[in-house]
């Protein structure tokens, strides 16, 4: 090792362990130099074989909180670890550069970069901001010519960037997009074409622009390894003919997940092809226009799903047809996982199919089903772990067809519920404590009362002690979003008892700077926290001074701050990349007045200082 | 449901959030407050202060219903949900609509209507007694019942004349006549939105249109048995007669 990277890995342990000054440059790069403050006698040769054999029980370690603390113990451990670890995962790509990571972990397999903050899913950040993928796959190209596996959150991905991606790794298997975008129907045909190992393509939730291209006719001719193709979000149509005869020669195939263009009757015809599938997404899930009709007979479509004994999982019912849906009665007793959020279900046509859904663990879905249909779910999933209730009509004003009533039955019925997202109109204390009470394995409890500052709409009192009694009860608790009319007392009680909490989501709540520093001064484990549209200011900001080093980022937007005191966090925290913005990217119209004014501060912490892809209207202080 | 109840106690404090800061291009809309009327003073503005009036003044009043709680200004990515989730209202089939929760906003007759979601099409299932096989009828392309009467006795001659060479002699195709006026052997029927059973032919067109979800012929000897009990699948409506 040159004596400049003996200073990287260096500075990289410094800032895990907190070290004494990082060894002076002389020291030989051997296997018998001293940590700076042990007063042990150096380790002899064995040391080697100790390597080897720290190496091979490595191996065995997945979980990367465990590989954390093991590359902590000292050098011998980092650097071994370091050599085995095969799944890298970064949860902000401007924590460290590509060039870092390429010099720490030399047999990376699997990658996981997540890019933007959430609240850039909600068009509160401008467009071209970064997270752009094109440089990790630059260097990852020539320093992992083995990797097998992508995934990627929130990034910017170019077709350029899919095809170099295509063209570097001969080994390449699974490629995974979540809520990504900047690439089209280009690039997913040149990942499907040059990928010949390919085992998983999954596009989710992503923003795919359609150039026109017959991707699906894309994939090798012969038989594929295809296990996985998710293209539910790709809204363009594809060639179905193609898509069948794909089918027809994958026979790993266990899901699929196709999008809006698939009708019924295409569907059925996967299905027939598809027996083994455990994970479907159903399309459309209705009639076309062209088939059905004057001159058909209508396929059997229950017997289609009875003849899929392995299906656990469906989702799609994109443009749902609700006659059809009985269809899909014979696999409700083994469905594990349902998503109807895309699908405006009346109570009526819902409740005779969830009566069937006994095992049933992850339930997405839209408020249509109302309070009735969350009582229906109450009564038969038990083993109910994940609840996502989505709005059929996301305004503030609509009449709002579920409520505490529903939460609170929800509560009654799936004790053994872990994670839950509710959008409503209005909503109790008295509900979500009772939530609180009957649902101690919570760890995701996210309440999205539309109306903003809405208050508890019986008592007309704020929602502070719901979700008081959700950080008081809820002791796994670790992601919190919070909603409605909240006070500073509120987050007293979240600093104070929320113990666990990694993510805290605000919006629209909050008296004080007193709020923000209740959080700040309490909740330990804190790791990301975004904020909007709430009266915290600087002297909020000021108080977690002690914390920005050891969390992910801090996102505030329309608060009350001003460039002053994010100058001071950047100053006094080197390794906290501050950078400051607003929400549209013209940088012109800057009022001399609110020249002071921060609308945006996302602050995060790095390795390697602020990045240098940042567009002009981006200030890093 | 419960109505939503509007006593929430507001602080005074949150007059003063505002920020002294740049403008944002959202704002609060006055008749959609959560707030009662009387206490429109106290009213949350999320920009400038300053401008408040100002505000008030410009903001579209587009949509104008009875209802109290008109389309509220806009605000910037709220309520946090992704786009792709956000024109299931426009986008989505009117056949699972569960009417009373649905209001646009818009003109009170849309809620009812349905609408072809595709272009070219309205198709609503149709079954015929004596036959397994059902079909479907594209009503978007009909605007009379005399016609849909021709149409379903296209669709089914072929197949009840194939069902009845079972039978002692075989017979020539038949045309099936007299399906709206209670002359013929089989009488054409309907299952409406709220789940009713009616003879067609009593209302107007579009109006049955409007409401229709799927089409029955029965037996015209099995009306009253058939129309008062409700009745599962094709298959149970066979057994019973």
């Amino acid at each position: 090792m040159a004596e400049e990277d003996l200073s990287e890995m260096a500075k990289d342990v410094e800032l895990h362990l907190k070290l004494d000054p990082p060894l002076s440059a002389n020291n030989k790069p051997s296997r018998s130099f001293k940590t700076s403050s042990s007063s042990s006698p150096p380790p002899c040769d064995t040391s080697h074989v100790l390597e080897n054999v720290l190496e091979n029980v490595l191996k065995f370690l997945e979980s990367r909180r465990d590989r954390n603390a093991v590359s902590l113990v000292c050098r011998s451990w980092y650097r071994v670890e370091a050599q085995t670890r095969s799944e890298v995962f970064i949860g902000n790509c401007y924590s460290l550069s590509p060039a870092r990571l390429a010099r720490r972990f030399t047999r990376v397999r699997s990658l996981f970069l997540k890019g933007k903050p959430r609240f850039a899913d909600f068009n509160l950040m401008p467009p071209d901001w970064g997270a752009r993928f094109a440089p990790w796959v630059a260097v990852t190209a020539k320093a992992y010519p083995w990797l097998e596996k992508v995934t990627l959150k929130r990034m910017f991905v170019t077709d350029d960037d899919l095809a170099l991606l295509a063209a570097s790794f001969p080994g390449f298997k699974e490629l995974v997009l979540l809520c990504c975008e900047g690439f089209g129907t280009s690039g997913v045909a040149v990942v499907a074409n040059k990928c010949r190992q390919l085992k998983v393509l999954d596009l989710i939730e992503s923003e795919v622009t359609d150039d026109e291209v017959d991707w699906i006719s894309c994939f090798p001719e012969g038989e594929t390894h295809l296990e996985s193709l998710s293209f539910d979000c790709v809204e363009s149509p594809i060639n179905f003919k193609a898509l069948e005869r794909l089918v027809v020669r994958s026979p790993f195939l266990k899901k699929l997940r196709t999008n809006r263009f698939v009708s019924l009757e295409e569907l059925h015809r996967l299905m027939v092809r598809a027996p083994q599938l455990t994970s479907l997404g159903t399309g459309s899930f209705s009639s076309s226009t062209e088939n059905a009709g004057q001159g058909e007979q209508e396929p059997d479509y229950a017997s289609a799903f009875r003849a899929c004994r392995s299906l656990v999982c469906l989702s799609g019912f994109r443009e749902l047809a609700a006659e059809y849906l009985p269809a899909i009665s014979p696999v409700c007793a083994n469905l594990t996982s349902i998503n109807f959020s895309y699908a405006n279900i009346s109570p009526d046509v819902f409740r005779p199919i969830i009566r069937n859904c006994h095992n049933v663990r992850v339930f997405w879905a839209l408020d249509s089903i109302c309070d009735e249909g969350l009582q229906a779910v109450a009564a038969t999933c038990k083993e109910l772990r994940e609840l996502r209730i989505f709005p059929f009509d996301p305004s503030e004003d609509s009449e709002g067809p579920v409520s505490g009533l529903g939460l609170q039955a929800i509560s009654e019925g799936c004790r053994k519920l872990e994670s839950i997202l509710y959008f409503c109109q209005r909503m109790t204390n008295v509900a979500v404590t009772a939530m609180s009470e009957n649902c101690p394995q919570l760890t995701v409890f996210r309440l999205c009362i539309m109306g903003r500052h809405r208050p508890d709409h019986v008592t007309g009192k704020p929602m502070d002690d719901g979700f008081g009694a959700i950080v008081k009860n809820c002791k796994k608790l670790t992601r919190l979003a919070v909603s409605g009319l909240l006070t500073d007392k509120a987050f007293s009680l979240i600093g104070e008892y929320g113990k666990l909490i990694r993510t805290l989501s605000v919006a629209f709540a909050g008296d004080s700077d007193m709020g923000l520093r209740y959080i700040l001064e309490g909740c330990p484990k804190l790791e990301k926290l975004e904020i909007r549209d709430s009266p915290f200011g600087d002297a909020g900001l000021r108080s977690g001074m002690h914390r920005y080093n050891d969390m992910r980022f801090v996102w505030m937007s329309s608060c009350r701050l001003s460039r002053g005191s994010c100058s001071d966090i950047a100053r006094a925290l080197p390794s906290v990349v501050v950078e400051v913005f607003g929400s549209d990217d013209d940088d012109v119209d800057v009022d001399e007045d609110n020249a002071d004014y921060v609308e945006i501060l996302y602050m995060y912490r790095s390795l390697d200082g602020p990045r240098k892809d940042a567009p002009k209207f981006v200030t890093i202080l | 449901m419960d109505d939503y109840s509007r006593n929430g106690e507001i602080s005074p404090k949150l007059l003063h959030l505002i920020p002294q800061g740049r403008r944002r291009n959202w704002f609060h809309n006055d008749q959609a407050s959560v707030y009662n009327k009387e206490e429109k003073n106290l009213e949350l503005k999320l920009g400038p202060p300053g401008e408040d009036d100002e505000h008030i003044k410009k903001e579209p009043k587009d949509k104008t219903t009875s209802q109290k709680r008109t389309a509220p200004g806009r605000v910037v990515g709220w309520p946090p949900v992704r786009s792709f989730r956000k024109n299931l209202a426009n986008g989505s089939s009117s056949n699972g609509v569960d009417v009373k929760n649905q209001r646009c906003g818009d003109d009170n007759g849309r809620a009812k209507t349905m609408e072809p979601k595709r272009q070219g099409g309205l198709f609503v299932k149709i079954n015929m007694y004596g036959v397994p096989i059902g079909r479907k009828v594209d009503l978007s392309s009909h605007n009379s019942y005399e016609q849909l009467s021709f149409t379903v006795d296209k669709l089914f001659r072929g197949l009840l004349a194939a069902q009845r060479e079972s039978s002692s002699f075989g017979e020539e195709e038949k045309p099936i006549t007299g399906l709206l006026d209670g002359n013929g052997e089989y009488t054409l029927t309907y299952e409406d939105n709220e789940g009713d059973k009616i003879l067609v032919g009593d209302v107007p067109w579009h109006m049955f249109v409007s409401s229709v979800k799927r089409l029955r012929v029965i037996k015209t000897t099995e009306i009253s048995s058939a129309l008062i009990c409700t009745y599962g699948n094709g298959k149970q409506e066979k057994m019973r007669s």
